[in-house]
């Protein structure tokens, strides 16, 4: 696989498409990073986010041939995986309620106190709190790091709703984590 | 803690999967694809010989395989057409 990190990933799809389906673990390992960071940021649960990710690669190696190259290969599998993450959510939702992701983030809370307590646990916690909307803007927007015009084509949103739900998400987000540390500090 | 580092701790919040995660999808890519395969292999297989089947009881019956004897219109050439029109 080491030979195959210098080819480009237009020429890897080509490949790939052509019969040398071996090749695609490459597109895995290459995209393995922002598909775990949008499932684990999104769903808050390694296991959940594990599943999902292999979902959205089994999703992308079929829709491969479909893919028309008008955005990047990172885009294009990132905007997969919101759709996973979105759907995902919806049907744990529908099946668990919402007091499920309200425990799971307590449960967070209880791992992390016994350990040292860590800002990355707290934020996620704080995700857990978070609407899907505003959650997968910040997910894109402040933690993968794809700019405003970007995250609106990958939630097919205009720019504005990406900006308003990012201003909103953010706010939140401070009121969640000032709880929350004044609960730590009580 | 400041909650003012939110921004630049967001930034830190990235993952990745256990290395194996390519050979566990390939897996499951090639488990699917095993699943799918027989299926066609199983349906085109009984297509093939229900055709071998006609062919073979149209031969017993006819004597020969041609056109007319797979359309069935082998007997209507063969017998009288004066004793069919009498009849209609």
């Amino acid at each position: 696989m080491q030979v195959h990190k210098s080819i480009s990933d237009n020429e890897l799809i080509e490949r790939i498409t052509s019969g040398e389906e071996d090749l695609f673990e490459e597109i895995i390992n290459r995209y393995q990073g922002a598909v775990a960071t949008t499932t684990m940021n999104m769903l808050c649960d390694a296991e959940d986010s594990a599943e999902v990710g292999q979902q959205v690669f089994i999703q992308v190696y079929r829709s491969l041939a479909r893919f028309r190259k008008q955005s990047s290969l990172k885009t294009y599998i990132t905007r997969i995986a919101i759709n996973h993450c979105i759907n995902f959510l919806k049907r744990r939702k529908n099946f668990f309620g919402r007091s499920y992701e309200l425990n799971k983030a307590r449960n967070v809370r209880i791992k992390s106190e016994a350990n040292q307590f860590e800002y990355k646990e707290l934020l996620n916690q704080a995700f857990q709190n978070l609407d899907d909307k505003h959650r997968s803007v910040i997910v894109l927007r402040m933690i993968q790091g794809y700019s405003t015009i970007e995250t609106a084509e990958i939630l097919d949103v205009p720019k504005g709703t990406v900006l308003s739900r990012l201003a909103r998400g953010m706010d939140k987000l401070k009121i969640i984590l000032e709880e929350e540390l004044k609960y730590e500090h009580q | 803690m400041n909650t003012n580092k939110k921004e630049h701790n967001l930034a830190e919040m990235q993952y990745t999967y256990s290395s194996n995660i390519g050979k566990e999808v390939m897996l499951q890519i090639k488990k699917q694809k095993e699943l799918y395969l027989p299926n066609t292999n199983w349906l085109l297989t009984r297509v093939a010989a229900s055709i071998l089947l006609c062919l073979a009881l149209i031969y017993i019956q006819d004597g020969s395989i041609s056109y007319d004897t797979i359309i069935g219109i082998e007997l209507l050439y063969s017998s009288n057409t004066n004793e069919i029109l009498n009849y209609l």
